[in-house]
């Protein structure tokens, strides 16, 4: 992108140098991305992108020539392509932001992204987990059916909002859900990363992959730790430094061995 | 969106499910009917939310329970198919058990809680938390 490029007037983040960090992570990942998937029989794997923005990552795990109708320069990444795809993985592709929610809605049109399903959402909130059972019970609502089955992801892929702001600039983008909310992360530009952290901890199948980018402001091995306490094991698989910053994206896998034996851990240290 | 996701999604607020549907305008883009794709994904589907939705959907009536051989009732598997996989959700709202209305627009459901007091408590974890649970 060009020096025109407004990250604070622009409708919705624009495809950038982190964007591109984040394709040539998951291309560079390609072979675990494709076991990860293939494990599964046709039909039965989810990935689910957060943050889709222009959907530059998502068009590049999700399209297939056979049906693409971007212009080749557009469509450089076709990372996956029929390898992956014809195993059709379930994509699902998401945005706070109602601009960039169009952009995708457009694109996904325009190239024929047939098992992609768009939802305007904040982070998982919107996905059913086991925790929506003991919600609804402890709501007391009778209209609520108990989740016998949850769909657990597969491939979980976030660039998140990572950038280190004021109280101000992040309440803008909490608030507006413009494009600040593409790059505002208020304290040390890890607090949508932390929310993240936290809304991943049961939602993911067992060796399921978590792609995510942060910046070293973000403190990226604490995040990892956060990760390791819920049967994340995370790996740096990439970095580079744009100016100032060093950016990287970790790929975690996850072990619900793992994470049962860090909670047992927590155990032992509450009951002391 | 097609109804598959529907099926996958709660209120974002109270995390509660399912999610009534309520469609104004349905579009049906057949698909190529693949066996083993539906096979695959009904396990993740939750039967009565699935149904429900079906009939105020007015896409006819699925049996009580799901299917279990994938040689047998080939007209409800193909039934199946058409519901989950071909059913487009265009314009509509999808009401929560508490009331809370999520619309639906240009096939993209808007699940953003209205307004901050709707929004879950942001409690943000800390490193420290580890260590003090």
């Amino acid at each position: 992108m060009g020096d025109s490029v407004s990250y604070e007037t622009a409708e919705f983040y624009p495809p950038s140098e982190d964007t591109d960090l984040l394709i040539d992570a998951l291309r560079a990942d390609l072979a675990r991305l494709r076991a990860t998937c293939r494990a599964r029989p046709v039909g039965a794997s989810v990935i689910v992108e957060l943050g889709s923005g222009s959907g530059a990552v998502l068009h590049a795990l999700a399209c297939t020539q056979r049906t693409c109708g971007a212009p080749p320069d557009e469509c450089r990444a076709r990372l996956l392509d029929d390898e992956l795809t014809q195993c059709r993985p379930l994509f699902f592709a998401t945005d706070v932001n109602s601009a960039a929610m169009a952009k995708l809605r457009e694109m996904q049109c325009r190239c024929q992204l047939t098992d992609v399903e768009l939802v305007q959402a904040d982070l998982l909130e919107f996905w059913a987990a086991p925790q929506s059972a003991v919600a609804s019970a402890g709501a007391g609502s009778a209209s609520c059916v108990s989740l016998e089955r949850h769909v657990q992801l597969d491939v979980l892929v976030f660039n998140p909002p990572y950038v280190a702001t004021d109280q101000q600039e992040f309440a803008h983008a909490l608030e507006q859900r413009d494009i600040y909310a593409s790059w505002a992360g208020g304290e040390n530009g890890a607090q949508v990363i932390l929310r993240f952290v936290q809304q991943i901890a049961n939602v993911m199948a067992d060796g399921g992959l978590v792609y995510l980018l942060m910046l070293d402001v973000n403190r990226p091995l604490q995040i990892a730790e956060l990760m390791k306490a819920n049967g994340f094991q995370g790996e740096c698989i990439e970095t580079r430094t744009t100016g100032i910053e060093r950016l990287s994206v970790w790929r975690f896998t996850y072990s619900s061995v793992e994470s049962n034996a860090s909670h047992s851990t927590r155990e032992i240290l509450r009951s002391r | 969106m097609r109804l598959l996701t529907h099926n996958f999604m709660c209120s974002p607020r109270t995390k509660a499910y399912p999610l009534r549907l309520v469609p104004a305008e349905i579009e049906m883009i057949e698909s190529a009917y693949n066996p083993g794709f539906v096979q695959h994904v009904l396990p993740r589907i939750e039967w009565e939310p699935l149904r429900a939705t079906a009939l105020a959907c007015g896409l006819g009536e699925l049996p009580p329970s799901p299917p279990q051989d994938p040689n047998v009732d080939e007209d409800v598997w193909r039934l199946l198919h058409r519901i989950l996989l071909d059913t487009h959700v265009k314009e509509g709202i999808l009401v929560s058990p508490s009331g809370a209305e999520y619309t639906i627009h240009n096939s993209i459901p808007n699940m953003l809680p209205k307004t901050a007091a709707d929004a879950e408590p942001k409690h943000v974890p800390q490193a420290t938390d580890i260590m003090d649970e």
